[in-house]
């Protein structure tokens, strides 16, 4: 069943259609891609789904449930966490910090009621487990602008995991990584996605392939096309208007 | 880690209180009273803190806040002749209220235009001061009756005339003031603050609503702010116009990034060295505003983390 | 005096007003245009427009008119360096950041209006008018002075109007203004452009200061008014848009003058004051600027 869709998704910048009737739905604890040259709209597309920006037209469906006007944290709350294609962490706050105003609202969330009190062990247990899967458990009482920038994006996904969202969208979040680094990212994302829907927006093409179930290619705002990554591979108009470029 | 780290700074807090206690055996007449005002101000200056160093958010306006404390408190013992106690209760709870009337529409804004409402908004009531001068009488101002100058609690006599009593009722309210901003902003509450000051749009994607972490800062900021103008007015039993201008916003504003913004004791510290510097300043010059200018253009110019955020950035970085 | 006249002896005053108000806000809008940072001692720089003109006429002119012309010049040129010098010293070292400025700007505020008080004394004093005459209504005698003030004003408008839109200061002023970066990447010196921009503003608030002098008194603390006022025309007028500044400063101007007429200046004031924090809260834009896509 699907957990996010959309129906006919628009959203045009001083009259170029940026986001063009786009009806797209993801299924529970699939990887799909969103691949696109330059321009296509999947940006834009992630803007609309994590709601900071609003649609002309078409509505979004989360697990059900009209989310088209909600506010982005109140999309947050509901389940759908997102990293920034441009790395926004808290520079000024150590990397533990970071990883804890994450947890933090995880803990609020899971407590018994919204007055409840926040236990601050469970806070920092949950952001200690967030540094070990991201290997930063060794650097978290470093300001996290003093981190390495493949270190950055690392803490990006840290601080995302520590909400422990069901659908998680990453916007392209191996952009500048080192080989080695990307290597540490798909070890990540093997280790969560048995439990995690992941939307993946991202220009690295073989790593597209070897990780999403499903991949969708956008061009010109518009859906071209969507298969499994062996088909897409093959496909025509995908080739042409993006692969063989 | 956390917890004695936390302890260490618990007794530091402590400590300060601590030695402003015994500070009052060892000061002369002038220096005894002086400080009596400088704790008040202090207490405005850790409300502002609480907007400007933990949440970011810079007001050109608080004076708003205090004149809301000031002649709540006032208004009410003078035309109502209210208690000493309720007329402080109602003044705190009424300058909490306006700040978050306030902040429900100027926190639509950010950045200089939030500078500039804030500014607009606090003119407004300094100008409201002097146009209901019939119940103000505005610049003038009113001196409080002597029935107001002395209260009853749990059946102790409190003068408010008497200096050392005074003296007391100052530092509980300063030592009260700094135990609820340190706790504060060592908890949940503190690290939404500081996680809107440091990066909002990211806080918002992390699922929290930044528009009312804002609001609640702002409240216990204007309430804080309320708490020492009320005082202000009790203590010293006159209130007038000139506590709603422009000068008294700036003031906190300095006080804070001198002390050093975002530290608690930063602002406790801003106040007492900016107001003997122009205490000593304006015994050779009738200009001695000229201070704060100067000092303003230098904190900016190379001292913007103050003096406690330096201390944290080199040596305590444990410092809340 | 019936309602008629009395209505156009307010329309005057307000008319006066406005035509003062527009140069003094036009300086704060020019800097807020191109350097995108709100000068709070705008102010200041009108008050020292004024007492410099103070001191020309009485200290080196024995003539009102000579003094007059003397300081029409003089004052915004003395003027002009102090602002050129803070804006070297102080705002380029922030690198003109908008929050840091304001701060700066306040505490240049206090050093400007400390350093008059300490050099000119806490006392208010008067300019005489270059020349009197009086223009004689059916129902009163107005200044001809006053009068005279609204027509210089518009010639310095029709000036400043020609420099923006017709010389290369202007063009290299409206072009860094649109696109900081490009106009950089064009060989545009955009440090230079900022000094003389923030100098221009501050002469236009002294200039403004000069022509309203002989009318109000010159006093150290006289720069806070016309700075909120400056604000309130610039924050309707649309933040950085010259025509909507110049449209809200007649508005502004001329509603101050016949409210404070008719009924009383400070609620003149609050009104005013609240209105425009509305407007900024939801029309940011002003209410004339232009949405930004």
């Amino acid at each position: 069943m699907s957990i996010l869709s959309t129906r006919d998704l628009s959203k045009s910048f001083g009259g170029i259609a940026a986001v063009d009737g786009v009806d797209f739905s993801v299924k529970e604890r699939e990887i799909r891609g969103i691949i696109g040259p330059n321009g296509a709209g999947k940006t834009t597309l992630v803007s609309l789904l994590s709601g900071r920006i609003r649609p002309d037209s078409g509505r979004i469906i989360y697990r059900g449930v009209d989310i088209t006007g909600s506010p982005s944290w109140k999309r947050v709350r509901l389940g759908i966490a997102y990293t920034f294609q441009i790395t926004s962490v808290y520079p000024g706050l150590t990397v533990y910090e970071n990883a804890a105003i994450g947890a933090q609202m995880r803990a609020r969330q899971e407590s018994a009621s919204r007055w409840a009190r926040v236990r601050e062990s469970h806070v920092e247990e949950i952001s200690r487990e967030c540094l070990r899967l991201t290997g930063l458990e060794s650097s978290w009482h470093k300001p996290a602008g003093e981190l390495a920038y493949g270190h950055q994006r690392l803490l990006e996904i840290a601080i995302g995991l520590a909400l422990d969202p069901p659908l998680l969208i990453l916007d392209e979040p191996t952009q500048g990584l080192s080989e080695s680094e990307i290597e540490e990212f798909i070890r990540l994302v093997g280790h969560i996605r048995v439990r995690k829907t992941i939307i993946l927006i991202e220009h690295n093409m073989p790593l597209v392939m070897a990780l999403a179930d499903r991949i969708t290619v956008m061009d010109q705002g518009r859906v071209l096309a969507e298969d499994d990554p062996a088909r897409i591979r093959q496909d025509r108009r995908v080739q042409e208007a993006y692969l063989g470029e | 880690m956390t917890r004695a780290t936390g302890r260490k700074s618990l007794v530091l807090h402590l400590g300060v209180v601590a030695l402003l206690f015994l500070l009052q055996f060892v000061l002369p007449e002038y220096h005894h009273l002086t400080v009596t005002r400088i704790m008040i101000l202090a207490v405005f200056a850790l409300g502002y803190n609480v907007l400007f160093g933990y949440t970011g958010l810079l007001s050109l306006g608080h004076a708003m806040f205090f004149a809301c404390g000031l002649y709540a408190a006032g208004l009410t013992v003078y035309h109502l002749g209210w208690d000493v106690l309720p007329a402080f209760l109602f003044a705190v709870a009424v300058a909490g209220a306006a700040a978050a009337a306030v902040g429900m529409i100027a926190l639509r804004t950010t950045g200089v235009a939030f500078m500039i409402v804030t500014l607009m908004f606090s003119q407004v009531v300094y100008l409201a001061t002097l146009y209901f001068s019939r119940y103000t009488r505005g610049d003038e101002g009113l001196v409080l009756p002597a029935r107001a100058r002395s209260f009853e609690l749990v059946g102790i006599h409190v003068n408010l005339a008497d200096p050392v009593t005074r003296y007391y009722i100052a530092l509980g309210l300063l030592a009260a003031g700094i135990l609820v901003v340190h706790r504060l902003v060592r908890s949940g509450t503190g690290r939404e603050w500081i996680a809107v000051r440091e990066n909002e749009s990211r806080t918002r994607m992390l699922g929290y609503n930044t528009f009312s972490i804002k609001l609640k800062a702002l409240t216990v900021s204007g309430a804080l702010s309320g708490a020492a103008g009320a005082a202000y007015a009790l203590l010293f039993a006159y209130v007038g116009s000139t506590f709603a201008s422009i000068q008294y916003s700036i003031d906190a504003l300095l006080f804070t990034l001198l002390g050093g913004a975002g530290t608690v004791l930063g602002p406790v510290l801003g106040s007492f060295i900016m107001f003997y510097l122009i205490d000593i300043f304006s015994e050779y010059t009738t200009a001695y505003l000229l201070a704060t200018g100067v000092v303003l253009i230098l904190l900016i110019l190379y001292f913007s983390v103050g003096i406690l955020g330096t201390l944290r950035r080199k040596w305590l970085h444990w410092l809340p | 005096m019936d309602l008629g006249p009395f209505l156009l002896l307010a329309s005057l005053e307000g008319l006066v007003q406005a035509a003062v108000l527009s140069l003094a806000a036009l300086g704060l809008c020019l800097v807020f245009g191109v350097l995108r940072v709100v000068n709070v001692a705008h102010g200041e720089f009108y008050m020292l427009g004024a007492v410099i003109a103070w001191w020309i006429s009485y200290a080196l002119f024995s003539h009102p008119l000579s003094g007059f012309v003397a300081a029409l010049i003089v004052a915004p040129v003395l003027v002009g360096g102090v602002a050129l010098a803070s804006e070297r010293l102080v705002l380029r070292r922030i690198g003109h950041n908008p929050e840091a400025t304001i701060v700066a700007t306040i505490g240049m505020l206090y050093v400007i209006q400390q350093g008059v008080l300490i050099l000119f004394g806490p006392d208010a004093r008067s300019i005489e008018p270059p020349f009197y005459f009086r223009i004689d209504f059916p129902w009163f005698g107005y200044s001809g002075y006053k009068l005279s003030v609204i027509l210089m004003a518009l010639g310095l408008l029709s000036v400043l109007w020609y420099v923006i839109s017709r010389t290369r200061l202007g063009l290299v002023m409206r072009a860094t203004q649109l696109d900081r970066e490009m106009a950089q990447a064009f060989g545009i010196p955009v440090d230079r452009v900022y000094g003389t921009v923030f100098a221009v503003g501050a002469m236009l608030a002294a200039v403004a200061a000069v022509l309203i002098a002989p009318i109000r008194q010159v006093h150290y603390l006289m720069g806070l008014d016309p700075l909120l006022m400056s604000f309130i025309v610039v924050i309707i007028g649309g933040l950085g848009s010259i025509r909507g500044t110049l449209f809200a400063a007649l508005l502004i101007g001329m509603s101050d003058g016949i409210i404070s007429m008719f009924f009383s200046p400070t609620l003149a004031k609050m009104v005013s004051t609240l209105l425009v924090a509305l407007v900024l809260i939801f029309r940011p834009e002003g209410l004339f600027g232009r949405r930004e896509p």
